[in-house]
């Protein structure tokens, strides 16, 4: 296999929300790897190295356990809502010889036909979802759109995939669209017309009650 | 503004603003977001201000989404009233904002941009905010 990002793990031997706590206190993510027919277990990892492994573009990591090399990928990360840092990853495992499911970024390459006659791109898809070898997986898959015209769509279908990739998102799922920007823009500056107005008829009917209510209170203490 | 159309009742309770957001907590649709990170109150009113302010920077180039919806009536009493004869009547409409929940959305633009975009919005709202990324995992 290619060189593989390493993560040092450590074994948890306490479980539970206390120990869970303290790890996270002194700085640690908690790990759960798992495999199919296999029991599952427990680990932590310094979370400063879990975020270089991350920003590293690799997709599948090298780990240690009880003195066998075994490879791995990131099945699902927990973030903290607020803080945005993460709390816990899943570690699924991956064999040569097995080829498994993941989702790809896509970027987008080029300069589009429809967008320089004025058109807008919209990405409607971030990520695909691909079958391959875990000696296979790509850091991102490039989708080019050169030739994207105005009013044109780029599916999943089209993407040029290698042989042993084999696409698992739906082929006819839209991925990037060059739309004319006539339509949207109206769109836009009616919305904000339409709002620009709103606040300050509203300021007028609002005031108009101020003034109505101050009225009234002065015609009861007249009264 | 952003209303519901129609309500099962007319008037809520307070409610709490404990803990933290259970979702809308990363961003789904765009690139980057505004995420609260105080929990408060955001009035139709705010949240109109705020797109009208993001509208004008991404304009043409980009979409925005707004990621809150003000589904809770706030009741006032009329000025010089007195206490008793029944709650108020509804006068406006709230968004219940606890920390962590992504309050709006922007993709065609870059960091600058958006940026530009969110600071203004920033400023129309009565909680501390912050910008975030689109989660790479």
């Amino acid at each position: 296999m290619a060189s593989y990002y390493k993560l040092d793990l450590e074994e948890r031997k306490n479980l539970g929300t206390s120990a869970a706590r303290s790890i996270r206190r002194n700085g640690g993510v908690l790990v759960n790897y798992y495999y199919t027919g296999e029991q599952n277990k427990n680990f932590s990892i310094d979370k400063k190295l879990l975020q270089k492994a991350i920003q590293s573009g690799n997709r599948v990591f090298e780990l240690d356990i009880n003195n066998e090399t075994i490879y791995a990928m990131i099945k699902e990360a927990q973030y903290h809502p607020v803080t945005e840092q993460i709390m816990h990853i899943d570690l699924l495992r991956v064999r040569r010889d097995e080829k498994m499911k993941i989702s790809i970024p896509l970027v987008l390459e080029g300069n589009s036909v429809g967008v320089i006659q004025g058109g807008i791109l919209t990405q409607t898809l971030s990520n695909i979802d691909i079958q391959c070898f875990p000696t296979d997986v790509p850091e991102s898959i490039i989708v080019d759109i050169t030739d994207l015209d105005l009013n044109g769509s780029i599916s999943a279908g089209d993407l040029k995939l290698d042989e042993d990739i084999t696409l698992e998102t739906l082929s006819d799922t839209t991925i990037v669209v060059c739309n004319e920007p006539k339509a949207e823009s109206e769109s836009i500056v009616d919305e904000t017309a339409d709002t620009d107005d709103e606040p300050t008829s509203q300021e007028d009917s609002s005031s108009d009650a101020n003034n109505k209510e101050t009225d009234s209170s002065e015609d009861k203490k007249e009264s | 503004m952003l209303e519901p159309k129609k309500t099962k009742y007319r008037r809520h309770h307070r409610g709490n603003l404990k803990g933290m957001t259970k979702g809308g907590d990363y961003v789904a649709f765009g690139t980057f977001g505004l995420k609260a990170i105080e929990p408060g109150w955001i009035t139709s009113r705010q949240i109109e201000a705020c797109r009208i302010s993001i509208t004008r920077v991404v304009r043409k180039i980009g979409r925005m989404w707004i990621r809150i919806f003000p589904d809770k009536p706030i009741t006032k009493k009329p000025a010089e009233t007195r206490m008793g004869k029944g709650k108020g009547s509804p006068e406006y409409w709230v968004a219940v904002i606890k920390p962590g929940r992504i309050l709006f959305e922007v993709e065609g633009v870059d960091r600058k941009g958006a940026e530009a975009a969110f600071h203004n919005a920033s400023h129309k709202l009565p909680i501390k905010t912050k910008i975030v990324e689109r989660r790479e995992l």
